[in-house]
Order: C-alpha cells, then sequence, then structure tokens
C-alpha cells in the first residue's frame, strides 16, 4: 500500500457519480492519469493535488493523507 | 489505451522493423565480403546513411497509419487532454533509460575495439547499441504506463 492515500474515488461518488472523465477533464488531465492516482500508481504533483481538492471544494488533506505508519 | 501509450506502441514497432531490416542488410554484406573489403567502413556508412531517413519516414508513416486506424476501430476522440503530467513524467523516466542503454553501447563498442576487434564490429555495435537503447526506453515506457503507474 502507498504512503500517500487518497479519496478521489470517494468524492466522486459524493459529487453525483462523476465521471473519471469528467474529472480529467475538469482538472486538465487524462482519464488515464486519473485511475493511476486512484489506484494508487501515481502521485500527482502540489499543483494537481490542489486543482483536484480545489474541484471538489474540499481542503487537500481530504483528499489526500499521508499516512506515514505505512512503509510499504 | 492513451493516445500517447498507444503512440509508444506504433513507435516501438517501427524501431524494432528498422533495426530488422538494417540488421538484414548488414548481415547480407557481411556475408558478402563486407568485412575483407579495404573500403568496408566506407561501404557501411554509406548504407547507414541512407537507413537513418528511410527509418524516420517509416516512422512517420507508421505513426499516421495508427492513427488513422485507431480512428477507425473507435477511439475516444473527445477526451480534451492527450499528453499531461505522468506523461512527461513517463517520457523523462523513459529517456533516462534509452541514454543510459546508448551509453553503455558506447562504453560496450570503444571496449571491443581496444582489446583488437575491427572498426565495423564497433560501429555496428554502436548502430545497434543505439537502436536497442530506443526500443528498450519505448518499452520501460510501456512498462511504466502498464505496471507502475
Amino acid at each position: 500500500m502507498a504512503r500517500i492515500e487518497n479519496h478521489i474515488r470517494r468524492l466522486r461518488f459524493d459529487a453525483g457519480e462523476m465521471t473519471q472523465k469528467d474529472l480529467a477533464e475538469a482538472v486538465g488531465v487524462t482519464r488515464q492519469t486519473i485511475m493511476a492516482i486512484e489506484n494508487g500508481k501515481y502521485f500527482p504533483s502540489l499543483e494537481l493535488a490542489f486543482l483536484i481538492a480545489q474541484h471538489f471544494g474540499t481542503p487537500l488533506d481530504t483528499v489526500f493523507r499521508f499516512n506515514p505508519k505505512d512503509k510499504s | 489505451m492513451a493516445t500517447e501509450e498507444r503512440s509508444i506502441l506504433i513507435n516501438l514497432i517501427g524501431e524494432v522493423l528498422v533495426n530488422l531490416y538494417f540488421a538484414h542488410t548488414v548481415w547480407q554484406m557481411f556475408g558478402a565480403g563486407l568485412a575483407t573489403e579495404t573500403d568496408g567502413v566506407q561501404t557501411w556508412a554509406r548504407v547507414v546513411i541512407w537507413i537513418i531517413p528511410v527509418g524516420i519516414c517509416a516512422g512517420i508513416v507508421l505513426t499516421i497509419l495508427g492513427r488513422i486506424f485507431a480512428n477507425v476501430v473507435g477511439e475516444d476522440r473527445s477526451a480534451r487532454v492527450h499528453l499531461d503530467e505522468r506523461d512527461r513524467s513517463i517520457q523523462i523516466k523513459g529517456m533516462a533509460v534509452t541514454m543510459v542503454v546508448a551509453a553503455l553501447a558506447f562504453i560496450a563498442a570503444l571496449s571491443v575495439l581496444a582489446y583488437g576487434s575491427g572498426a565495423l564490429v564497433g560501429l555496428n555495435i554502436i548502430f545497434f547499441g543505439f537502436g536497442g537503447a530506443a526500443i528498450a526506453g519505448d518499452l520501460a515506457k510501456l512498462l511504466m504506463y502498464r505496471v507502475f503507474g
């Protein structure tokens, strides 16, 4: 498991079941990038992280959370 | 498959085909006695000078054909973004792999020359090494798209 976990999938669900494609277009990336972020395979730049948080209207630490105990 | 990922795959196919064509040509030249000719290096160079632009043209044609094929099989053309920060990050990592393999090929060529091999052997190692480096870089990118990110 990644040390940085994200809650994008839940936030999309809460935002009226927004699709990955809609979120990707809103923040200016490809759908594959959103998918990779959700699966913890890619960690976005700070700019993209803030853009995603801004899009959902939530603070950054609601979208991404650092888990220092998980070292793997 | 993302647009960028598909482009890399098409590039990869082109690189493999050009390298195979070149390998076949060099094999035939060696079979015809290139290594024993006095102007063997010049003959080799004349062939390579033609193969480089042919390879570039083949890559362009394959890219165009690949785009046409993707449109025919129904690629998602509504996507507004085709290249983003993840693509750029993967490109940089792939380029690093290419440079490392190319550098290793150059060192290998210098080593064989230092220990008495002919100039043609060294030149072939450099040429195929650079071709292999491009292939390794593209394979690394595909791996990063599929496995790591």
